[in-house]
């Protein structure tokens, strides 16, 4: 299966190492915010590829220092961290898996989710997940 | 979800996320490296280059120490160890001071500047991406 970042349209390539969690869809991103801003109140609108929602979502993570990657296809996987560049010196992995679910947490359920590095690549579109 | 894990015959990319150093070229590194009389490395820019660090890239593998060489125009050198290697319970620091006295015990990297994280990938015709 394919997994596409929602807002990139050329055939660029990029990489990305991070520390967060992976989520089924789109929609399940949206039923998991804790947030109670009103720009997530829209249960019955469906995910469009590139579309206005996505993109608030992005922008919403975004301003936290996430990364945030989705898949543009049937079921839009989502991959969501911090990438580990921002690690301190003094940072285990650990700790700073701590902090990223934390930090996380604040924003979204993540109940018993298992927290992952995860390093891959978009591929003209096309992100590709490492073992 | 399915994420695509790892690379299928039919991807020609991947990616990769390390901690290490960079060379600005196959020369500089090869000038780097200890033992070259011993290796019988020695920079001909009349051979192809890549071929030429084959011994030296041996031994480094061995040491789990990865090697990306750019066989595009800029033909950069990337040398260091995954970031998947670092214990859970190491800070970055430790694993960077680490990576470094094992890198040194082959190659010098005194005018290499500090040691980095190094997120990229290896595209289709060889060349690599940084993020």
């Amino acid at each position: 299966m394919k997994i596409r970042s929602a807002f990139v349209s050329n055939s660029s390539t990029s990489s990305f190492c991070i520390v967060g969690f992976r989520f089924d869809s789109f929609k399940e991103i949206l039923s998991l915010l804790r947030h109670e801003d009103t720009r997530f109140r829209f249960d019955s609108v469906e995910y469009e590829y590139g579309g206005a929602n996505s993109t608030i979502l992005q922008e919403f993570f975004e301003e936290k220092d996430f990364s945030f990657l989705v898949g543009g296809y049937n079921d839009n996987p989502v991959l969501i961290g911090r990438t580990i560049k921002s690690m301190k010196k003094t940072q285990t992995l650990q700790k700073f898996e701590s902090e990223v679910k934390s930090d996380m947490g604040e924003l979204i359920s993540i109940g018993d989710r298992k927290i992952e590095l995860i390093v891959g690549a978009d591929v003209e579109g096309e992100i590709v997940c490492e073992d | 979800m399915k994420i695509r894990l790892g690379f299928v015959s039919n991807s020609s990319t991947s990616s990769f996320c390390i901690v290490g150093f960079r060379f600005d070229s196959i020369k500089t590194f090869i000038e780097s490296c200890k033992n070259k009389k011993e290796l019988g490395l020695k920079f001909d820019s009349k051979e192809p280059q890549y071929e030429q660090l084959e011994p030296i890239r041996n031994i480094l593998d061995k040491k789990d120490i990865a090697t990306y060489v750019d066989d595009y125009d800029d033909q950069f050198v990337l040398i260091g160890k995954n970031i998947t290697d670092m214990k859970d319970s190491e800070t970055l620091g430790e694993f960077k001071s680490k990576v470094q006295k094992d890198i040194e015990e082959f190659v010098d990297t005194d005018k290499e500047g500090l040691i980095k994280i190094f997120c990229g990938y290896v595209g289709m015709g060889g060349e690599i991406g940084l993020d």
